[in-house]
């Protein structure tokens, strides 16, 4: 069964047509006069970091009160890759965002709050609790940081596992790609197909799944207690049991062929209410949304015909889950959420009678540019106070505000 | 000719040279490039300009970009030069900045000749505005007199009144109005000393305030040339009235600043005489006050007399030799002394763009003005600063979009040749390569990419990996080779539900399509459902493609299906007996299990023939 696909086409540029026009013109001295005022002032800020960014993370903001705070100060960690000499940064920045002397305006400052150099490019990043966050390299290594956000302390690595404990082959380090983390466990990926458990506190490892995928991991995912999607190369999904005792995969999805074929699998994000259901990025560009209890052998749900360009990253908005965020390798930010009318649904199949609770299924797709780079994007993320931080090949980070 | 006596710092009115030699400059490029965030922030920011740029060319084609657009892209490259220049001055590099802030002085200027005014115009306000950024030192001097108010000392006035002149000689006459009720600290204090000087001070200096005020400007978008004209012809002649009438006799600032307006020579020798000027400015005070509708290609006269009276004549910069060959719309030489100069084609590349979307070599009306060469010089100069970028590994990205500026087949060949050199470590870094290959149609950069990565996998003993990646090469050889080992070595493992989705990419090889068959067999075999297997087996041997090396594993499914006592149908009974007959053959098999398959086979076909007769109609 082949599901119809949606193509997106309906870009609305109301909300954040502020983007690139201001930041460019903002520099030449006597840039034309005429920019239309837009509706939302949001601050953008971009700083260049020097390296190629890899990946960026917010850190938890434990002064969060429920409401997001416009000028809440927040920190957020950046890694590199394909640096001279293969040696790597890890940044921790602070966003600073007060009120600007322009009325309705605001002002933004990021500011390099400390730096530690790790070997190997950073491959994934993932935030644990207490300022804490995990990354592996292509190394093969993991290691557990903690940010100070005082700037007078130095990076503390907590610590580290060697790379040839976890991913390695005949001696050779092989790559580790992807990380994922539930309260204090870390799961991470390998480019040989293994995934290891370990616990953030000493990182000693739990369970090792060794070679399980025949081709590399390229990205992980908690969607259970104990259950850990992961994507491949090849565009396959598999849930993977960690308490289960055999080597295999519980639940394994096949990509739409039609439309991803031979294209791996980038990005799973899961819905943050509904868990079972997911939505899955392809380096086709495509995305699928997936209910997992239709249980193997099933077709995804909705199929997402993107712009075009390798999708980086996708994140659900975690309090309005009708919304969610993608970055591209094509250099685009996009803001996804429902239509006005339900004129436009996504055509779902029909023997598929839908209890998921998703708004954009019934009244179709949109999307806003919230930012454009012609420079591939790597990485993005959320924070609770409604920002989004995005990395690039350019070595800039980009922070702006987002109006779900 | 000293090439390099160029970095100077404009900014205060005294020159300070010096000289880098070129060699030196290149080591300056070379420690910067790239590494320091600044640095890689001038790249990035300039290509992003730049591919700006490239869609406004685009979004305007056949037309040219308008002009308005062009300024304002050029405004952002300086507003790039500019943050340059911030930035290294902040880590303390005053060499490389001034360096910068100079090629910004140069490229303003090339901007107004080039880009921003039109021939058939009066170039004043540009001109105006150019002495304005780089020689305007009011941000300096007005803090400072700021703070000695209300009471300024007779220092601080002999500085506004610097100012006030420079003001005047720029052009700025509503700027020096303003400045001038500084220079009388008197007026409005009680305790004057009676001289009366102040009041009449005051008169004067509201009358020189009228007079300043009134300069007509000339706005090059909406204002007529014409209307320009007359009304400053007959601004002219009220100044000389009040010089006539001598209302500023008695204060000496005044009646020079009068007779500047007047355009007297009297005041132009007195201003060159109070060495407040470099020749740029002069060079535009004369224009003010003497020669106001000018147009940029009369430029070079006026500046020729003016370094001739400079007595620079002999000793141009190289900078100075620049803004000439400007003046006289050479383009290929001001590019060409810029490169000899910066070392660097950052500046050409950029400038040349701008030329060619504003289009305006396509249109060579002035036969004295050369622009059949731009295109080939901005192709020239994207491959050159196109290629250093790509030759620097973290930001080889950032060349693509100059590349990609380039026409067919040099584009093509040229982000192929670039990509090729560049070694992928791990899968994400392919992919990165894969990306670019696929998006600029590089069949074979593709093929050479996914081929090394599949090596670099056969090599870690991930087969299956190697495969995918052998297939995404569209490598046959490769994947016949890498399905070989999965068949022969492996013991035909090979995930299914993998095999699924390689199965629907195009079947390069004729052994993915035998192992693809090859594992639905098995796995048929393996739900027990015997009638489909043998179907799917004699469709293999119908298609000729077992590999004679798995011959004995077929032999052995038979034998299988032997003990199973599995009923095939009657073409597969003809089809398996001519396989173990004529293919296989007796050397293969142990003489067992030939006559084991054989009766199998035989009394099928037995049964066949009773069924066959069984159901016969009789025919009556």
């Amino acid at each position: 069964m082949m599901n119809a696909s949606m193509m997106i086409s309906a870009m609305d540029t109301s909300l954040y047509m502020d983007t690139t026009t201001a930041r460019t013109l903002s520099r030449s001295r006597a840039g034309p006069s005429a920019i239309a005022k837009p509706k939302f002032v949001r601050f953008t800020n971009s700083t260049q970091t020097g390296r190629n960014v890899s990946k960026v993370r917010w850190l938890l903001d434990n002064s969060y009160m429920g409401v997001p705070d416009p000028y809440a100060s927040e920190y957020f960690v950046s890694g590199s890759w394909s640096s001279v000499g293969d040696v790597n940064d890890i940044c921790l920045w602070g966003l600073d965002v007060g009120p600007s002397a322009k009325e309705g305006e605001k002002d933004s400052k990021v500011t390099l709050i400390t730096k530690a150099v790790v070997k190997g490019n950073v491959t994934d990043m993932s935030v644990l609790s207490g300022d804490r966050f995990c990354l592996c390299t292509s190394d093969g290594a993991l290691y557990v940081y903690k940010g100070n956000k005082n700037r007078d302390e130095k990076f503390v690595s907590v610590t580290q596992a060697a790379a040839g404990q976890l991913f390695s082959y005949r001696g050779r380090n092989s790559h580790a790609t992807a990380i994922a983390v539930k309260d204090d466990v870390i799961v991470t990926g390998g480019e040989d197909g293994s995934i290891v458990e370990c616990n953030s506190a000493g990182l000693n490892v739990i369970r090792r799944l060794e070679r399980v995928d025949p081709l590399s991991i390229t990205t992980a995912c908690f969607v259970g207690r104990n259950e850990v999607m992961t994507g491949n190369g090849g565009g396959q999904l598999k849930l993977w049991d960690l308490r289960n005792n055999s080597n295999e995969p519980v639940q394994i999805l096949n990509p739409n062929v039609l439309m991803n074929n031979l294209y791996g699998v980038s990005s799973i994000c899961q819905h943050p209410s509904q868990t079972h259901a997911v939505i899955v990025g392809y380096q086709s560009g495509c995305m699928d949304l997936w209910d997992m209890r239709l249980g193997p052998e099933c077709d995804p749900i909705a199929n997402l015909a993107g712009e075009g360009g390798s999708l980086s990253e996708i994140y659900f908005h975690q309090i309005n889950s009708d919304h969610f965020f993608s970055c591209a390798q094509s250099g685009q930010v996009c803001h996804w959420y429902p239509g006005e009318r339900l004129s436009n649904p996504l055509q779902v199949p029909v023997e598929y009678t839908t209890d998921l609770n998703i708004e954009f299924l019934k009244k179709g797709l949109v999307f806003k540019e919230v930012h454009t780079s012609p420079f591939p994007i790597n990485s993005m993320s959320l924070s609770r106070n409604d920002r989004i931080v995005v990395g690039s090949d350019s070595g800039v980070v980009f922070c702006t505000e987002i109006r779900v | 000719m000293g090439l390099q006596t160029l970095a100077f710092d404009i900014s205060g009115s005294q020159v300070v040279v010096t000289r880098p030699n070129s060699s030196e400059l290149g080591q300056l490029s070379l420690k910067h490039f790239a590494d320091e965030p600044f640095m890689r922030n001038f790249i990035v920011s300039s290509a992003e300009v730049f591919v700006l740029a490239q869609k406004q060319f685009k979004s305007c084609y056949p037309d040219p970009v308008p002009q308005t657009t062009i300024t304002a892209l050029s405004q952002m490259y300086r507003g790039i030069i500019l943050e340059l220049v911030q930035n290294l001055k902040d880590v303390g590099d005053l060499e490389t900045a001034s360096l910068y802030s100079n090629l910004d002085f140069v490229w303003n200027f090339c901007e107004i000749i080039f880009l921003s005014s039109n021939p058939d115009l009066p170039v004043l306000p540009y001109l105006i505005d150019w002495v304005r950024i780089n020689f305007d030192q009011s941000s300096k001097i007005l803090p400072e007199v700021q703070q000695e108010l209300p009471d300024l000392g007779q220092q601080c006035i002999d500085k506004v009144w610097k100012l006030i002149y420079t003001h005047v000689f720029h052009g700025r006459t509503r700027e020096a109005a303003k400045l001038l009720p500084f220079v009388n600290p008197r007026h409005g204090n009680s305790n004057s000393n009676g001289t009366g000087s102040s009041a009449s001070l005051k008169n004067k200096i509201d009358l020189m305030t009228e007079l300043l005020e009134k300069k007509p400007r000339y706005n090059p978008r909406t204002g007529s040339f014409t209307d320009f004209e007359s009304s400053w012809e007959s601004w002219r002649e009220e100044c000389v009235n009040r010089l006539d009438q001598r209302v500023f006799y008695g204060n000496e600032q005044l009646t020079f600043i009068c007779h500047v307006l007047c355009g007297n020579d009297e005041g132009f020798i007195e201003a060159r005489s109070k060495n407040l000027l470099t020749w740029y400015e002069y060079l535009v005070m004369l224009i003010n006050y003497r020669f106001p509708v000018v147009r940029p290609s009369a430029l070079k006269g006026y500046a020729r007399k003016v370094v001739t009276e400079f007595g620079l004549g002999d000793s141009l910069e190289p900078r100075d030799i620049i803004l000439f060959h400007a003046m006289e719309y050479d383009i290929v030489n001001v590019l060409k002394e810029i490169q000899t100069v910066w070392n660097n084609p950052w500046y050409s590349i950029h400038f040349v763009d701008l030329i060619f979307a504003g289009g305006k070599f396509s249109e060579v009306t002035d036969v004295r003005i050369d622009y059949s060469s731009v295109p080939p010089l901005r192709a020239h100069f994207i491959i050159d600063y196109g290629t250093t970028i790509m030759e620097h590994k973290p930001i080889w990205q950032i060349g693509v979009p100059y590349f990609e500026a380039l026409e067919e087949p040099l584009r093509r060949q040229l982000i192929g040749k670039c990509i090729e050199r560049i070694n992928p470590k791990t899968e994400m870094e392919a992919q990165k390569l894969v990306q670019i290959a696929g998006k600029f149609n590089l069949a074979d950069e593709l093929h050479g990419i996914c081929r090394k990565v599949a090596v670099d996998k056969l090599q870690c003993g991930q087969m299956q990996n190697a495969l995918l990646w052998a297939i995404k090469a569209g490598d046959n050889p490769l994947t016949t080779h890498i399905v070989d080992q999965i068949l022969f070595e492996g013991d035909c493992q090979i995930e299914p539900s993998l095999l699924e989705s390689l199965r629907n990419a195009i079947p390069c090889s004729d052994r993915l399509v035998f192992l693809s068959g090859f594992c639905d067999f098995r796995k048929l075999m393996d739900k027990h459902d015997y009638p489909n297997a043998v179907g799917k087996l004699c469709q293999l041997i119908k298609e000729d493609m077992i590999p004679k090396r798995i011959h004995h594993k077929i032999i052995q499914h038979l034998i299988t299906l032997a003990e199973k006592n599995v009923k095939f149908r009657a073409n597969e009974t003809t089809i398996l007996m001519e396989f173990v007959h004529m293919q296989v053959g007796l050397s293969k098999i142990t003489p067992e299990d030939f006559t084991r398959l054989n009766v199998l086979l035989v009394c099928n076909r037995a049964q066949e023939i009773l069924t066959m007769f069984n159901n016969k109609p009789f025919k009556q």
